[in-house]
């Protein structure tokens, strides 16, 4: 047996060995040109970036000739983030797409100093971030959702929960409020604003993006059941769920299954991965802030997702637009000659219907942001106004 | 015909089990040339920078080395740590909060040192107050540590974690620097830990704490010194976890607990502590370990495996070549010769 083992083993290394270098060799013949993009991710499993992945690698890749090179999820790791950035310049990726914000600062450093193009591709700087890199060489720009975009989205989502009226008005909420990151505070905040409540803090009452100084300065980033303070609607938060270091979600989620079903489950995103099973079985409505997938098909369809405000998989093409023109000698500047930092909305779908339509417009092999559109703002003459307005109609 | 109680028999048993320890013993390093020999090759063959690449293997493995070579000294008495990953982010986030509000380098560091060696002695007092095992200690210990140090980042940072400024840390970031650090830290660990009492003794009480104590020495004593050896590794770790990212975050340092334990391993030190420990095995497994996981994940791409799924196929090869490392080990100590 003991023989039989040490055979084994040997008979594995063996094994692991030539398989290494027969694709070592084999990629040595490649020599292929097609231009390398790192894309630095933060999640890797979440729908959204499931969606931007399918269409950079499935779409893109096709259309362009690049070869996007996916670093490891690096979670809220700043070593790590920086880490596995080095190791994309070190797989001699000409530009790095960001999707992960531990430390975006030292991102942008990183590639001024080894000359390689950056782009944010999800959320966007901090204003006094922004003012200190706009006008770094390699730093191409920003697109995505800003604080006050996200703050809308939840406004507009808890502004279409008080106006239901009827048979589908409801008198109470379970909020899900994420992470204490920037984004879910502020979506957190127009929510409550939306459904007329207002929150105390430091002996005030707080209303609209005041919330979100005193979710993060009283409550540590992490809105408090007890600060918040019904308005005249009528309806009344009966349970926060988060998923702040600590707090523990799966057992005030079950005692909230357990309990009286609230009229339904407002969320900041990611319901769909952490709770849409059990709320789908339940058969509590719920509405999130996500992106426009198969899953969340099937959870509107046949599950209880009510309302989705969603970024949509080509979401991501302006940015790979950028950074295809700084690539090709077009570093596009705004009219101050500062890197671009545009707005980016979602789209929202408030039935299975509206969520057909919308999720049509994307899927397939022409998304909404398909080559046609994106050729329109790669090219060496295109313009800061160009792609501003472009991603302004979508 | 040779008779087995012969002394040409024994000096030929003799010979066969020292051949097979000095095999095993140089089997890590066999093993750490063997994996920079591949790593250079994948990483050439696919046109990669290798000396990119090398910098990126140094900057990887340098915090892991620095924790690992103090936690040595806790794992040689049998007992093993599971809250370093912890301590190093709290002392680092410590850091991070002390500079910015006195902007003192100098106090910075004296502040990381206090914490750094305090969470580990709090670790071994609390063993010996209660009588409780080190490592359950450790286990609590990584709760508490990592709900501090989270609620410090939460409360004092803006969502994305603590910053400090680069230039505060950020000269050390340096392949050379770093070399450099290992190195005097090692050899000042294998200075203690092979030529003083305090490794002969620690190696004793690994080996045998009942014989150990009944020639009077203290188990307590030498955890206590353990514990704080371990806890200028912290320091060293998390001083130069800012040089590398000076932000902190809730999942900064969050693996380095589980991975000392796998690097000491493949650097051919048993889990078991005692007689058989090396000091060097934090500096072979650590970068053994770096360069096995960064290989995996360039072939498996190579396949055809996207980062994800290399990444999940890295562990759980990881994890194998862990388990065929502490099986060859064992071999050795299954010998019926007593350790020497």
């Amino acid at each position: 047996m003991k023989k039989f083992v040490k055979v084994l083993v040997i008979a594995m290394c063996v094994m692991a060995i030539t398989l290494t270098a027969a694709v070592s060799l084999a990629a040595c013949g490649k020599g292929n040109t097609t231009v390398k993009i790192g894309v630095l991710v933060a999640d890797a499993s979440g729908a959204e970036a499931l969606a931007f992945r399918n269409y950079y690698e499935n779409y893109v890749e096709k259309n362009y000739d690049v070869d996007f090179v996916y670093s490891e999820e690096v979670g809220s790791d700043a070593t790590k983030e920086m880490a596995e950035l080095d190791k994309l310049l070190a797989e001699n990726c000409k530009a790095i797409i960001s999707f992960a914000s531990c430390d975006r600062p030292a991102q942008i450093e990183k590639c001024e100093s080894s000359k390689v193009y950056y782009a944010v591709a999800t959320g966007t700087l901090k204003d006094e971030e922004y003012a200190e890199y706009k006008t770094k060489e390699y730093f191409v720009g920003q697109v995505g959702p800003s604080t006050f975009t996200e703050y809308n989205v939840g406004l507009a989502m808890g502004q279409y929960y008080k106006s239901l009226t009827g048979d589908n008005a409801i008198h109470s909420v379970a909020l899900y409020v994420g992470f204490p990151a920037p984004e879910h505070v502020a979506r957190t905040a127009g929510i409550l604003t939306g459904l007329g409540m207002t929150y105390s803090a430091f002996g005030q009452s707080l209303s609209g993006m005041d919330i979100v100084g005193g979710i993060y300065g009283q409550d540590n980033g992490t809105a408090n059941l007890n600060n918040i303070q019904p308005g005249d609607s009528g309806i009344t938060v009966t349970t926060v769920l988060s998923m702040a270091p600590g707090a523990g979600l799966d057992e005030p989620l079950q005692a909230m299954l357990a309990g009286t079903a609230p009229d339904a489950l407002l969320g900041v995103g990611m319901v769909s991965v952490f709770m849409a099973a059990q709320l789908n079985q339940k058969q509590i409505p719920y509405a999130d802030v996500d992106a426009f997938t198969a899953a969340n098909k099937t959870n509107f369809e046949s599950g209880s997702m009510r309302y989705l405000a969603g970024k949509y998989g080509s979401s991501v093409g302006p940015v790979f637009a950028l950074i295809m023109n700084a690539l090709n000698g077009n570093v596009i500047r705004d009219a101050d000659g500062n890197a671009v930092s545009l707005d980016q909305g979602y789209m929202v779908a408030k039935s299975a219907e509206e969520y057909a339509t919308n999720y049509a417009k994307e899927s397939g092999d022409s998304p909404i942001y398909n080559k046609e559109v994106l050729d329109t703002v790669i090219g060496a003459d295109v313009t800061y106004q160009q792609i501003a307005d472009l991603v302004a109609s979508k | 015909m040779v008779n087995a109680n012969s002394p040409v028999s024994a000096s030929a048993s003799i010979n066969k089990y020292k051949v097979k320890s000095i095999a095993i013993a140089i089997l890590p390093l066999a093993a750490l040339a063997f994996l920079f020999g591949l790593f250079c090759i994948v990483v050439t063959a696919n046109d990669y920078n290798l000396e990119l690449y090398l910098t990126n293997v140094i900057n990887r493995g340098t915090v892991l080395v620095l924790v690992a070579t103090g936690a040595i000294f806790i794992y040689t008495l049998g007992s093993f740590d599971i809250s370093l990953g912890a301590s190093t982010l709290l002392c680092a986030t410590v850091g991070v909060l002390t500079y910015n509000s006195t902007q003192n380098v100098f106090l910075t560091v004296l502040v990381m040192f206090a914490i750094g060696v305090g969470c580990s002695l709090l670790s071994s007092l609390l063993a010996s107050v209660f009588r409780i095992p080190v490592f359950v200690t450790t286990v609590a210990m990584m709760s508490v540590l990592s709900a501090i140090a989270s609620q410090l980042i939460i409360s004092n940072g803006s969502g994305n974690g603590l910053s400090l400024p680069k230039t505060v840390f950020g000269p050390l970031d340096s392949p050379w620097i770093k070399i450099a650090v290992i190195a005097v830290w090692v050899l000042l660990c294998a200075f203690l830990f092979d030529f003083t009492k305090i490794g002969r003794r620690e190696k004793f009480l690994g080996a045998n704490p009942f014989c150990a104590k009944l020639t009077g020495i203290s188990m307590y004593k030498y955890a206590i010194i353990a514990f704080v050896m371990a806890g200028l590794g912290v320091v060293l770790g998390a001083i130069f976890t800012l040089s590398y990212s000076p932000t902190v975050n809730t999942g900064t340092a969050s693996s380095i607990g589980m991975d000392i334990l796998v690097a000491i391993v493949f650097g051919g030190m048993p889990i078991s502590g005692g007689p058989r420990s090396k000091i060097y095995a934090s500096l072979i497994g650590g970068f053994s370990y770096v360069l096995l996981n960064l290989t995996l994940n360039i072939v498996l791409r190579m396949a055809g495996v996207d980062s994800q799924g290399s990444q999940g196929i890295t562990q759980i090869i990881s994890a194998m070549v862990f388990l065929a490392v502490v099986y060859v080990a064992s071999m050795n100590y299954r010998a019926k010769n007593l350790p020497r």
